[in-house]
């Protein structure tokens, strides 16, 4: 049962499974919801605990 | 470096050690790779030694820098990235991560020992002989323990897209080293791949250009994703372009290996898939470039008045040229010109020396005085200099390899009037000849500008500084 799932119908169309994510992913980063969330990781980087300021 | 009582004690004793490991393997395999250069121009260098042949000495050439330059610089850089992006000291602490930078070093030399000694699988950037590969897999799981252990005790919620990066790099290295070397040992020093023929090629090319584009790509996009920020005092331009970017990255590489074996026989569905996803890669490269550069918008004058900027910069605008140059060359109609010529040397160099290299400079030149608790390297003039003798040995590097890989593809094509070929392929050497003086030339340069750095950086670690006015005006503290 699983194996026929996987076997015919994952398998033969693998590319459109991935493309799904991949619009999911492109989807969630650029959710304006998610934008101001998203933005704010970008200053990990800058706040490092052992640095002089 | 002063510490705030909450602050993190972060291990930094073994990334000290790859920081150093990673400038001394640069200098060897930038040498090694010069005088292979010189050996191509005159043959007379090979000495007529079995152990100090072209076709020995390659090999040391490519591991010197890929695995122990590269590989020391991704070690020394990624540890010192998660620790500080994740809030965390290293998992295993000050012990685990020394056994890595010991097993690591032992790896190199064990692999270059054998290469002169005349062992090697003949499978390309993955020599080492069966017993070798399985130790070089104990430490990379080491590696892996280390790096993943410190993300899984990070007090930073989120895990910082350079460590994405890291991550990919450590996973997928983990997932090709030990698909290509499956391999059938018959003695100590003697092994066969388990694939022969055409399985093999594909196995081999999987390997390859996967090692090219998660060892060189995605571990050195980590270094930028880091440094470009840090360095430029400002969040990379867009953190949602650079999620859309990973996964981009992650989802087509792994599928471009076939366009090293066009017109080969591998089958022709395999070629134009190797090529249709080497030319998807075009949108997540320059995506890529383009967050890197932006993070400076409004902070350019930083590329004139701060050299390690100014490295970190440069080698995102060759990254930008190099995976542009690179699809280009895997379109079938342009291979059957560029394939087994010198353009594909010249390829590789531009995004070896001025992407790979060029951001490794940065990086180091960056944090080795961090490392020390120093202000500033010894000196930013000095790495101007390096900057742009190294720029100048890169650009006569790659013009020379384009102008005689070019002439080379077009001669072996050239027919006569009556269907032969014009030129005996002896022809195409002699005519090549100039080309090669002028790459080794090209090279010299960027060694020379690389010593430069190890003085710079022996000078930082001593506790000197040179142009101290200089430094403090353009940088501050930092």
């Amino acid at each position: 049962m699983l194996v026929g799932f996987v076997d015919n119908v994952l398998r033969p169309f693998w590319v459109l499974w991935v493309i799904m994510i991949f619009i999911g992913i492109v989807f969630y980063a650029y959710r304006p919801k998610n934008k101001q969330r998203l933005e704010e990781y970008g200053n990990i980087p800058l706040r490092d605990d052992n640095e002089e300021r | 470096m002063s510490i705030n009582t909450e602050a993190t004690p972060y291990c930094e004793d073994a990334i000290k050690k790859f920081a150093i490991a990673a400038v001394f393997w640069g200098v060897v395999g930038f040498l090694a790779g010069d005088f292979i250069a010189l050996q191509l121009a005159f043959p007379v260098l090979n000495l007529d030694l079995e152990w100090t042949s072209f076709g020995r000495l390659r090999p040391v050439h490519t591991s010197a820098v890929i695995f122990a330059f590269g590989g020391n610089v991704l070690l020394a850089t990624s540890l010192y990235i998660v620790q500080r992006t994740s809030r965390a000291s290293l998992f295993g602490g000050e012990g685990l991560s020394t056994v890595v930078f010991w097993g690591y070093q032992l790896f190199i030399v064990m692999a270059a020992l054998s290469y002169v000694l005349g062992y090697s699988q003949g499978q390309e950037y993955a020599e080492p002989e069966w017993a070798i590969d399985l130790f070089l897999t104990v430490v990379w799981v080491l590696y892996l323990i280390v790096f993943a252990g410190t993300i899984m005790k990070r007090k930073e919620p989120h895990i910082y897209v350079a460590n994405w990066f890291f991550f990919a790099m450590i996973l997928t290295i983990a997932m090709l080293h030990l698909g290509n070397n499956l391999a059938i040992p018959v003695s100590l020093t003697k092994s066969y791949n388990i694939f022969g023929g055409v399985q093999n090629a594909m196995t081999q090319w999987w390997y390859g250009h996967n090692a090219v584009g998660f060892f060189l790509t995605a571990g050195f996009l980590g270094i930028m994703y880091y440094f470009v920020p840090k360095r430029a005092e400002r969040p990379v331009y867009s953190y949602r372009l650079s999620i859309v970017h990973f996964w981009a990255l992650i989802f087509l590489y792994i599928w471009a290996g076939p366009h090293h074996l066009h017109y080969t026989a591998l089958p022709d569905w395999a070629q134009t898939l190797g090529m249709t996803f080497s030319i998807m890669l075009w949108m997540p490269s320059w995506g890529g470039m383009i967050n890197g550069l932006m993070t400076l918008s409004g902070a350019w004058d930083k590329l004139r008045t701060d050299p390690v900027m100014r490295f970190l910069v440069s080698s995102v605008a060759f990254y930008g040229m190099s995976t542009f140059e690179g699809p280009m060359m895997s379109i079938k109609a342009v291979n059957s010109l560029s394939h087994y010529t010198d353009w594909g040397i010249g390829h590789v160099h531009s995004g070896a020396l001025g992407w790979v290299a060029f951001v490794s400079f940065g990086a180091l030149y960056d944090l080795i005085p961090k490392l020390w608790g120093r202000k500033e390297v010894y000196s930013l003039k000095l790495v101007g200099v390096h900057f742009w003798v190294a720029t100048i040995g890169i650009v006569l590097y790659i013009t020379a390899m384009w102008i005689s890989g070019i002439m080379q593809g077009l001669m072996w094509r050239a027919y006569d009037s009556l269907g032969f070929l014009q030129y005996s392929f002896i022809e195409t050497v002699e005519a090549m000849h100039p080309y090669y003086v002028i790459r080794a030339l090209g090279g010299l340069l960027f060694v020379v500008g690389s010593l430069v750095m190890v003085y710079n950086i022996y000078k930082t670690i001593k506790g000197d500084v040179a142009d101290e006015a200089y430094a403090s005006a353009t940088s501050g503290a930092r």
